[in-house]
């Protein structure tokens, strides 16, 4: 035996104190029997699949119900397009044609001498102020126009000015006659001022990211969660919108075991101290909001309403502080719903970066009404949602 | 390698952080301890790959079980002792120690004063993972992990004797391969070894 100990020592020697690098390879083939992926990947499949059937159910609304009211919207909007192509066309030609106008003067003046010349110069100068008057005229009418009437006149003051270019005094009396007209078309003015309040963008496409602080209350502590997701904002009126979405999120967070109460019959041989849950949660809110101040590209606005959860997964992650632990963690899948059990409350700055396009930081809490989660933990969380805002179907003003 | 407080410190929050299923924690515990263990398996393998496949085995159970450490022990034999039952039961079924009589008359191995000349570890890495898994994991827990015949008799479910014998056989093997590296019948595999660096003169039977 102890003979035998010179070749054991030998081979100790050699064999104890290795040397060996550390292998990268090694630690993700491990990495991934610690944390595997596939489990990873489901999730966003969920969240997608949710976002699809939103986008679905949205193409669905607006495809049924949308040609149904809004056609003879529609119909008004194409009609005063076209008007106002007509008249800034035919501003234009009179344009032209004073200009023609004025140039054959300036040539006449030439050649029959300076009188003439002068004579000339006059009718160009009244034409720029009847031009600049038109432009008003044509401004006021792009505002106001709608009837045909009021095209009809529109037309008839260009043809007037066309003619009226050799006497400019009789052009200018009459064309001020012809302004009065759009006066008389009171009512067809009011309709369309109110149509245009109606034709604001009535549907707003959100796409967020909320990254919050998630914490089970009176536990005192918190732990950064987030949430992805879309939402969709119909106005009601100028002041009042509703808004629903779905929001794919991660709740983590730690609390005492005391305030651990799930219903179920196990009892722990040794209590834990501690509980960590991570949590995958469909987020489904519904709520209201009033605009408080709208500026020209800013607005605040509040907003409150109800959640729901649909806990798509539950892990509970145990630490004990005995010698003689339990279980280390226990997972559940879909198999809590919290149906408007949680209340958001939350303030809305929107900045406008064009007419289609905003952006919008809304910090908001999320309290709970009722006990979340496999350990009906009071779980309320504290952020700030950053998203971008599209507007759909959007009329022009 | 006497750990400084420091380094303790810090194993204590890499255990903690096992303990709560971080990847940060687990990826800093493995890579502390990276090659120690490996350094075991090595030892307890044929070849390197089956050693990182005994290595991420053990470091699975560390990390499902790592709570179940207490933590006034000492971190590196428990997660020692983890990954070479690991080992063995990789080999477990390769063990073959049926036909060994209790040779405790012939135990005694007589060796000249040796002047091992100075192997390199791949060297005597290379002569243990040629023993076959019964004389290899006997020898790797005698000679090199220092527990006992009765030790290893209950961890492998076999006799003392048989413990014993598989150790002189194992201790014999070693021997031929240090005498005679290149002719040896276990040598086949055996790449790059000097054999004018080895000097050494066993004489298995004196007395």
């Amino acid at each position: 035996m102890k003979k035998g100990n010179d070749i054991d020592n030998f081979f100790r020697e050699g064999l104890e104190q290795p040397d060996i690098p550390f292998n990268e390879a090694h630690w993700q083939a491990m990495e991934e029997r610690l944390h595997p992926k596939p489990k990873r990947r489901i999730a966003p499949v969920i969240w997608f699949a949710a976002l699809s059937g939103l986008a679905a159910v949205l193409l669905i609304i607006f495809f049924v119900i949308k040609p149904a009211d809004k056609k003879p919207d529609s119909n008004l909007v194409t009609k005063r397009k076209g008007e106002q192509n007509e008249a800034s066309k035919s501003f234009n030609k009179n344009e032209n044609v004073l200009k023609m106008d004025s140039d054959v003067q300036k040539n006449k003046g030439l050649v029959d001498g300076r009188q003439i010349l002068v004579n000339a110069d006059k009718p160009q100068v009244k034409n720029f102020g009847y031009e600049s008057q038109l432009s008003k005229q044509n401004l006021s009418n792009s505002l106001l126009i709608s009837s045909p009437a009021n095209n009809n006149s529109l037309i008839n003051t260009i043809a007037l000015s066309d003619i009226s270019v050799a006497d400019n005094s009789y052009q200018m009396i009459d064309f001020n006659a012809k302004s009065s007209y759009p006066t008389d078309f009171g009512k067809p003015k009011d309709k369309v001022v109110l149509k245009k309040t109606g034709s604001r963008p009535r549907f707003v496409l959100s796409i967020l990211a909320a990254p919050d602080l998630t914490s089970v209350e009176y536990s005192g502590r918190s732990n950064l969660s987030g949430s992805v997701g879309a939402e969709l904002t119909f106005s009601l009126t100028k002041r009042l919108s509703i808004t629903t979405g779905a929001a794919y999120a991660k709740k983590i967070y730690e609390s005492d075991f005391s305030l651990y109460n799930p219903n179920s019959s196990y009892v722990f041989k040794t209590q834990p101290t501690n509980v960590r849950a991570n949590c995958d949660v469909l987020d489904i809110p519904l709520n209201v909001n009033y605009k408080v101040f709208d500026g020209r590209r800013n607005s605040l606005s509040v907003s409150t309403g109800l959640s729901s959860y649909l806990m798509l997964k539950e892990k509970y992650s145990y630490t004990y502080n005995s010698a003689y632990p339990g279980p280390a963690d226990y997972e559940v899948k879909n198999q809590n719903q919290h149906y408007l059990g949680i209340a958001n409350i939350g303030v809305e700055f929107q900045h406008k970066i064009n007419s289609k396009l905003s952006i919008s930081a809304r910090p908001f809490m999320k309290i709970p009404l009722t006990d979340i989660g496999y350990g009906n933990s009071k779980l309320s969380s504290t952020g700030v949602a950053v998203s971008v805002n599209m507007n759909l179907f959007r009329k022009s003003n | 390698m006497i750990p400084s407080r420091n380094s303790e410190h810090a194993l204590e929050s890499y255990i903690n952080s096992c303990i709560r299923n971080e990847p940060e924690g687990q990826k800093a515990l493995y890579k502390h301890f990276y090659g120690f263990a490996m350094g075991i398996c090595l030892r307890y393998a044929n070849n390197r790959l089956d050693a990182s496949g005994i290595l991420n085995d053990g470091f699975f159970k560390v990390f499902k079980n790592i709570e179940k450490y207490e933590k006034d022990k000492p971190f590196k034999a428990w997660l020692g002792r983890i990954i070479t039952n690991t080992a063995i039961d990789y080999y477990r079924t390769n063990l073959k120690f049926a036909d060994h009589a209790d040779i405790s008359d012939y135990d005694e191995i007589g060796q000249e004063q040796s002047v091992y000349a100075k192997l390199a570890y791949e060297d005597l890495l290379a002569f243990v993972q040629k023993l076959t898994p019964a004389y290899r994991t006997v020898f790797n827990l005698f000679a090199i992990d220092g527990y006992s015949h009765e030790e290893i008799s209950e961890m492998l479910s076999i006799s003392v004797g048989t413990s014993k014998s598989n150790l002189f056989k194992a201790r014999q093997k070693l021997q031929d391969m240090l005498k005679d590296p290149v002719s040896n019948a276990y040598e086949q595999k055996m790449v790059a070894f000097d054999a004018n660096r080895v000097q050494v003169n066993f004489n298995t039977n004196t007395k």
